[in-house]
């Protein structure tokens, strides 16, 4: 994959690659500077195959951290600048990330993350100068930006084949720990390649980056516009808390292409003043990650007139899979109340299969969508168990070795016998603004707080974020917290999206027959309680909601 | 005083989950560097609706408005008394 940035800078090298509020890179600038990089990652001692963390926020330098590492021959595993330390020294200590490219602030959290249990031995700080004083972290090495500077900024002979590993991306995982999905260069190219070839992108567009680097979205902005030799114009994180300024950055920066989750889009339509922007440069708007509600989709569309709309759908274990561009019969008043997931890309194969483990084949029937092809990930990182359960010989090929990712969406054909569409999952999972969360994640860290003796999480559906999480816990006998002990307390081992709003202590959870969590009542009652809820709700053991 | 501390605890203990004691007045809430983000936004304008049976809308939600305890304070005063009148 790294060609496509060597590449981009024989053919453009004047050309702004990335552009970070006031400051830009050429494609020349990029280049040698993930040269340098990558030479002082080798120093450093990475060899081929060896993970790297990327723990810092956006800037043009998170930009230049993926190529120098897989110049180096590394496989890139971005941390949550967001999130808690505990959760990056899990991953750490997971996928055994001796090395880590961080900016001043998260290089100062090293020490804590070591203390942690993770492996971390030498911390490369590009852009600042550090010392292990600095830092307080007597037994680690620390190369800071001087070091870096007197790199050979030539080009780096990569070791790497397009089958080895590009990166790992972490996802919430049901039994409590996040999983790292592995892909390979060929995995993430033929994503690539298949997009710039769909979208027509070429040197003149301008990306946005808005999703951060350990979520998959990102792939497309750095990597397709790369291939492009186009401009990525990366978004300061919390911009989009003041949607209004992501509006002005569409238009400030001329944007052509845009990549987001519905509900940063959603966000825009309700609060961004889109009305007084002129967003006449925008040509392509794509969306994945949920489901889009069609009312704020129509405010997008009436918006921006001039643009294509297309709907991307794939969990990060198979990249984008099928995608559907928007018509206007999709946002008809008479319309179905979803937008299609649509067909599959070019040179990948979904189908789905029902409960009798029959393919699907005509339209209306329900089953589990699956998908083969280069797109498909490589497994979880040190799980084969999970890795087997997920990623599995395809059911329909008994000749040769054939893997198909079963993604655990169900849906069904549309009328037409080749539009799929999505209808929901068949296991705890849910979105929210994008991120996948297990519920069973949550849960685990609320059973590891140890007031808690049961612990449930649910989801309410919400047409601003997706879905909204709640927490229902009975404490153990004679135990007692404060009043938002709790949150805090997941707050500190989840990523700010995984925390529920509210927790709230019953009695006793309320059972189905059969003994499991009532999830549906609970949700009941968290709806209820909400303003414009309907009438009083079931209750449990006479506890109301507070 | 009142209005900004009803603020000002939402923000704490329900946004922030008590990573934070207090909030100056003109510390930055929102956009870049600040303390919200976009999930925080969302559940500051529906409290501030719900609370104060306000309606914010389209053009409401910019810098001068949102950008401050003290702008938002502020905010929330004038459309309560022009709702009011």
């Amino acid at each position: 994959m790294s060609h496509l940035l060597q590449n981009a800078a024989q053919l453009e090298p004047e050309r702004p690659a990335v552009r970070y509020l006031d400051a830009e890179w050429t494609y020349g600038e990029l280049e040698s500077q993930s040269n340098r990089l990558a030479r002082a990652l080798q120093e450093a001692g990475v060899r081929k195959g060896d993970r790297v963390g990327l723990w810092l926020n956006k800037s043009l330098m998170s930009i230049c951290g993926v190529y120098g590492i897989m110049k180096a021959g590394g496989v890139y595993v971005p941390l949550d600048p967001q999130a808690p330390v505990s959760r990056a020294a899990y991953i750490a200590r997971d996928c055994g990330l001796r090395v880590v490219i961080a900016d001043e602030a998260h290089a100062r959290q090293v020490p804590a993350a070591c203390k942690q249990g993770a492996p971390m031995r030498v911390v490369v700080c590009p852009e600042q100068e550090l010392t292990e004083e600095t830092l307080g972290w007597a037994d680690g090495l620390v190369l800071g930006r001087s070091e870096i500077l007197t790199m050979d900024s030539g080009s780096v002979e990569t070791p790497t084949i397009e089958s080895d590993l590009a990166y790992i991306l972490y996802t919430s995982g049901s039994t409590g720990r996040p999983k790292g999905v592995m892909i390979a260069h060929r995995t993430c190219l033929t994503f690539i390649h298949w997009a710039v070839d769909t979208f027509g992108l070429r040197s003149e567009d301008r990306m946005t980056s808005m999703a951060p680097l350990h979520f998959d979205l990102s792939t497309f902005d750095v990597y397709a516009t790369a291939k492009a030799a186009g401009t990525v114009v990366v978004v300061p994180e919390r911009l989009a808390s003041l949607p209004v300024k992501l509006a002005d950055l569409w238009q400030e920066e001329r944007i052509t292409v845009t990549y987001m989750v519905p509900s940063i889009l959603s966000l825009l339509v309700q609060y961004g003043r889109l009305e007084s922007h002129d967003l006449s440069s925008l040509r392509l708007v794509l969306f994945a990650g949920e489901v889009f509600p069609l009312k704020y989709l129509r405010g997008l569309v009436k918006a921006v007139p001039g643009a294509q709309f297309f709907n991307l759908y794939g969990p990060t274990e198979t990249n984008v899979c099928t995608y559907h561009r928007v018509r206007g019969e999709d946002l008809a008043e008479d319309a179905p109340s979803s937008l299609p997931i649509g067909r599959a890309c070019e040179n990948t194969e979904v189908f789905a299969v029902d409960e009798t483990g029959k393919p699907i084949t005509k339209p209306g029937v329900e089953g589990e969508l699956w998908v083969r092809g280069p797109t498909v990930a490589l497994g979880y990182w040190g799980d084969p168990e999970k890795t087997a359960r997920s990623f599995r010989q395809n059911l329909f090929q008994d000749c040769f070795r054939d893997v198909a990712y079963g993604t655990g969406d169900i849906v069904k054909l549309a009328d037409d016998g080749r539009t799929w569409l999505f209808l929901g999952r068949r296991d705890h999972m849910v979105k929210c603004r994008g991120y996948r969360i297990e519920l069973g994640e949550v849960e685990s860290v609320l059973y590891s707080h140890e007031a808690v003796k049961e612990a449930a999480v649910v989801a309410v559906p919400d047409d601003l974020v997706g879905n909204r999480l709640f927490g229902f816990v009975v404490l153990a006998d004679n135990a007692g917290v404060a009043h938002g002990e709790l949150v805090a307390f997941c707050r500190i081992h989840l990523p700010s999206y995984m925390v529920p709003e509210k927790i709230h202590i019953l009695g006793e959870l309320p059972k189905t027959s059969t003994g499991k969590v009532n999830r549906p009542e609970l949700v009941g009652m968290v709806q209820t309680a909400m303003p414009g809820g309907h009438g009083p709700g079931p209750g449990t053991s006479g506890v109301g909601l507070v | 005083m009142h209005v900004r501390s009803q603020i000002e605890q939402f923000i704490l203990v329900e946004i922030l989950a008590g990573s934070r004691e207090r909030l100056e007045g003109d510390e930055r809430l929102v956009g870049m560097g600040g303390l919200l983000d976009s999930l925080g936004l969302l559940r500051l304008i529906q409290f501030l609706e719900e609370t104060y049976a306000i309606h914010v809308g389209d053009g409401d939600v910019g810098e001068e408005n949102f950008g401050t305890l003290e702008r938002l304070t502020a905010f929330v005063e004038n459309r309560r008394a022009s709702d009011a009148s």
